[in-house]
C-alpha cells in the first residue's frame, strides 16, 4: 500500500525556538549544553542540526499526548524504524498494534512487567520527555504517544506497561517509512525538516 | 530511556474498551413560582 500519511509536520528551527520557551521546563530543549556528544565524529555543526531536530519532534509528541490524556496513562517513547516496523531499540523487539510486553529472561519466568525486574513496555511521561531522552542517535528513529493498560509499573519519569497501544507516530521523512498498514488506528506524522 | 526508581503498581483497562457514558439528557428547568 503506498504510504499517505494524514498529517505533514514541518519543522522550522524559529518555530522551535518559539516552542522551547512554551514548553514545560522551559528552554530545556534547546539548551543542552552538558549532554555528551554521541556521535564524535560528525561535525558539531551537523550534530547541532540533528540534536534540534530530535528535540522539536519530541516537542510536537509531548504537545500532542494531551490530547490522549483522561483514559489511563498516555507516555511518549522512541522506536527505530526498520523494514518498515516500529521497533524497540534497546532489544530490536518488533511492535505490534497493539503490543504485549513479554520479559527475555531466561533465568526467571514471570508475567511481564513485574516490579522486581526491568521488562516491560516503556514510555516516558510527557512532562518528564524533554530532560530525559538521550536522541540523537545514531540511527533513524520515530518519535510516538502510546496508551498504556493492564499491569503497569509506574516509575517516577515513566511506565513500563504490560499493553501498549500506539497512537500517533512522528517520523523523519528522510528516514526509512513505516508500514502503516501493520499499526491500524495510529495518526502518522511525517517530519520534514527545512 | 532511563523512568527512574519504582514507585507503584497499577492496573488500567483498555482505554478503547471502556465503556461510553452518555451525557444526561438535558432536563427542562422546573417551572417556580415567581413569588419563591
Amino acid at each position: 500500500m503506498e504510504l499517505d500519511p494524514q498529517s505533514y509536520d514541518f519543522v522550522s528551527w524559529d518555530l522551535l525556538h518559539l516552542w522551547g520557551w512554551t514548553l514545560p521546563g522551559g528552554a530545556l530543549l534547546l539548551d543542552k549544553p552538558d549532554a555528551p556528544k554521541r556521535r564524535p565524529w560528525v561535525e558539531a555543526e551537523e550534530a547541532e542540526a540533528d540534536s534540534t531536530l530530535w528535540n522539536a519532534v519530541l516537542a510536537l509528541a509531548i504537545r500532542a499526548a494531551r490530547r490522549w490524556e483522561g483514559s489511563g496513562p498516555v507516555g511518549v517513547r522512541v522506536w527505530l524504524v526498520d523494514d518498515g516496523y516500529l521497533c524497540s531499540y534497546v532489544e530490536s523487539v518488533r511492535w505490534t498494534q497493539p503490543m504485549r510486553a513479554k520479559c527475555k529472561r531466561i533465568d526467571e519466568l514471570h508475567a511481564a512487567p513485574e516490579s522486581t525486574c526491568w521488562c516491560g513496555l516503556y514510555a516516558m511521561r510527557p512532562e518528564a520527555a524533554t530532560s530525559l531522552f538521550d536522541g540523537p542517535e545514531d540511527y533513524w528513529f520515530a518519535v510516538g504517544i502510546v496508551s498504556l493498560y493492564g499491569r503497569v509499573m509506574s516509575h517516577r519519569y515513566g511506565w513500563r506497561a504490560e499493553y501498549a497501544r500506539i497512537r500517533e507516530v512522528w517520523w523523519i521523512a528522510d528516514g526509512p517509512t513505516p508500514k502503516i498498514d501493520l499499526y491500524p488506528g495510529v495518526t502518522w506524522h511525517r517530519v520534514e525538516a527545512w | 530511556m532511563n523512568i527512574g526508581e519504582f514507585e507503584r503498581e497499577e492496573v488500567w483497562p483498555d482505554p478503547d474498551e471502556m465503556p461510553v457514558v452518555e451525557p444526561e439528557p438535558e432536563r427542562e428547568p422546573e417551572e417556580v413560582p415567581a413569588w419563591s
